[in-house]
């Protein structure tokens, strides 16, 4: 996923989240879908917020909370996981 | 139709047609302790001939209602009984939208239930009807439990036990010859024959209880009790869910909380007295 991509998540309105055990329920309102989550999806979402990102601006905050620089391919690791939310429906990619 | 019979089977009411009276005639006698219903019928079943003829000759029935299986297999006239149960659970299993339904045996106890999930011949239905007979359980179903969504409340659907095989003569030990169905030889299930639910289960068939152990037993092989995480139960719960997908969002809701307020366990069982023994130690520790 290129550096540039823009992202967003699912508005928050239009998801359930239940918090079961390493895995987290999100229900989408939207497609009717239930999706069970594990780590680090989830935080992913919580990340995203309600705002657009590009990959790079999104990495460059995660690293603010997270060690990201201690894999050399930080970013196409959280790429592909976006890839993974994205593929669910979850996220929007652009 | 030309045959017809109403019944009440907790809170769903059934209207049956048939093309012929035997079949009727063998559910007015199964059902004849169960409650009447002043309901409207909310599922049709429909036991028709495949052809006009077959009304006749060689009479096979095949089931029909608000909702069929197409290319289904007509079964014979014996087995008449066994083409109306399985008519009122495809009804119910692709129909109801008032509560999640669990493909899953339930008794309760101290207005608490204790709901039992698994595939055929797992022994949710024997262990269920064992349960049932002892005076300290009510058997609210042996093949759908019913979640109202709203409430998270249990309730039961108790149609006569549909015992299979070895479990019949099992029970035929222990309750009296009146309380079963004829017997019918050599179905595509095998052996099955009906066990109708106890005088006091069927009185107070619609009163909820609240779910307070989940178990998965397993028939056959050694001794073993598992504790099962919310997310494992989760997934077998949709997948023992017939309307879990129709239901959306209350469906999620109602299943959620179920399976992070109840305790689950898997338990494999050689026995049944091995079984029974296992449930009432597992009933103790969620009790506790």
């Amino acid at each position: 996923m290129p550096a540039e991509t823009q992202l967003r998540a699912v508005s928050g309105n239009d998801l359930l989240r239940v918090e079961l055990d390493a895995l987290t329920a999100i229900y989408d309102r939207r497609s009717c879908q239930t999706h069970l989550l594990g780590e680090p999806l989830p935080d992913i979402l919580n990340a995203l917020g309600d705002r657009e990102w590009t990959l790079a601006a999104f990495a460059d905050h995660l690293s603010l909370h997270f060690d990201l620089s201690a894999a050399d391919d930080a970013l196409a690791v959280l790429g592909e996981r976006l890839g993974e939310l994205a593929a669910l429906g979850l996220v929007s990619v652009r | 139709m030309r045959h017809c019979i109403r019944l009440a089977v907790g809170p769903v009411t059934f209207r049956i047609g048939s093309d012929w009276a035997r079949p009727i005639a063998e559910l007015a006698s199964l059902y004849a302790n169960y409650p009447a219903s002043a309901d409207p019928a909310n599922a049709t079943v429909r036991l028709e001939a495949a052809r006009p003829w077959r009304r006749f000759i060689r009479p096979a029935v095949t089931i029909g209602g608000d909702f069929t299986i197409p290319g289904a297999l007509p079964l014979p006239m014996s087995m008449g009984l066994l083409a109306a149960e399985m008519a009122m659970n495809l009804q119910m299993a692709l129909g109801w939208r008032r509560h999640l339904l669990l493909h899953a045996s339930a008794v309760e106890r101290g207005g608490r239930a204790l709901i039992m999930s698994g595939v055929s011949g797992s022994g949710k239905s024997t262990l269920a009807a064992l349960l049932g007979e002892s005076n300290a359980w009510r058997l609210m179903g042996d093949e759908f439990t019913l979640l109202e969504p709203a409430s998270g409340a249990a309730y039961a659907f108790p149609r006569p036990v549909s015992l299979k095989n070895e479990a019949i003569a099992e029970m035929a030990a222990r309750v009296p010859a009146n309380r079963f169905g004829p017997l019918l030889k050599a179905t595509p299930k095998g052996d099955i024959r009906h066990l109708i639910p106890s005088a006091e289960a069927l009185e107070v068939m619609h009163e909820p209880a609240m779910p307070a152990l989940i178990l998965f037993p397993r028939f056959g092989g050694d001794v073993a009790v598992t504790r099962l995480a919310p997310s494992e139960l989760f997934v077998r719960l949709t997948e023992a869910s017939t309307n879990y997908a129709m239901l959306g969002e209350a469906g999620f809701t109602a299943l959620t909380r179920l399976v992070t307020t109840v305790p689950a366990f898997a338990m494999s069982y050689p026995d049944s007295a091995t079984g029974m023994a296992l449930v009432q130690q597992c009933w103790a520790e969620a009790m506790a």
